[in-house]
């Protein structure tokens, strides 16, 4: 195993959300993911991914997202996911209202929730133009293991 | 992919939803949910025994349906959440706001 990043660059748009989760099913299947963790693997790209897709460029403009991954070692993965939009970090979202009833809950609001709970590191910054949005997760195995 | 079969059985229709419910998805959820209500539906019972991932788009679609049948005085009824998307409604404390179920029957029984 290593720490060398596999990488794709796809247009940022829904229709390439089976292209994502094929790539990354790649890095799963190396990182000896089960079930589960593969799942909660595609979540975390999806929520990224979308965010992308739907804020990062002007309407009728096609961007790209470029994606990447590595395994540092068997149950962790590391992937990155940069865009060339404009400066934004979503990480500086608030967390839902949880008190809401179900006719006050809004409809959005909820995928970065999950990114945060979900992954084990989260790192943000704006490099060289474009924004970089970097996690690392760490299988459920490997996290009893590290107690 | 994601597959939907829905049978009516009376005092509400039961839909079984198996696969994934992504960003792509999820929208045949919502189209079907939406056509029962226009015929008149007010109680819809998903079993997800066979679901095995929904993201946030997903979970909005859900959300959606069910605050299209609160005024009507329906239901949404969720029955076999487990794993991954079991975890998604605790970790969005969605699952507090969705009647939940072991099964099918128990959804029914309690209509």
């Amino acid at each position: 195993m290593d720490t060398d990043f596999r990488r794709i660059n796809l247009p940022a748009r829904l229709d390439q959300l089976g292209a994502c989760f094929a790539f990354l099913h790649q890095g799963s299947q190396l990182a000896q993911f089960g079930v589960e963790d593969a799942a909660r693997l595609d979540l975390l790209l999806e929520e990224l991914f979308m965010n992308v897709a739907r804020h990062a460029y002007p309407a009728g403009c096609e961007g790209s997202v470029e994606l990447s991954w590595a395994v540092p070692k068997p149950g962790e993965l590391l992937v990155q996911i940069s865009d060339w939009g404009s400066p934004f970090n979503p990480l500086d979202s608030s967390p839902p209202d949880y008190s809401r009833s179900l006719a006050d809950r809004p409809l959005g609001g909820m995928g970065i929730h999950l990114v945060k709970t979900l992954a084990d590191s989260l790192e943000y910054e704006w490099k060289e133009g474009r924004n970089l949005l970097s996690f690392r997760y760490l299988a459920a195995r490997a996290q009893d293991a590290a107690g | 992919m994601l597959e939907i079969q829905a049978n009516d059985v009376g005092k509400a229709v039961v839909l079984h939803v198996a696969g994934r419910m992504d960003a792509e998805t999820s929208v045949e959820f919502e189209t079907t949910c939406e056509g029962w209500i226009n015929r008149g539906a007010k109680h819809l019972v998903v079993d997800l025994a066979d679901l095995q991932y929904v993201s946030s788009m997903g979970l909005s679609k859900f959300l959606s349906v069910a605050k299209a049948l609160q005024p009507k005085s329906g239901s949404l009824s969720l029955c076999h959440l487990q794993a991954v998307p079991r975890q998604v409604f605790e970790m969005t404390r969605l699952i507090q706001l969705f009647p939940v179920f072991d099964n099918v029957e128990a959804a029914l029984a309690s209509l």
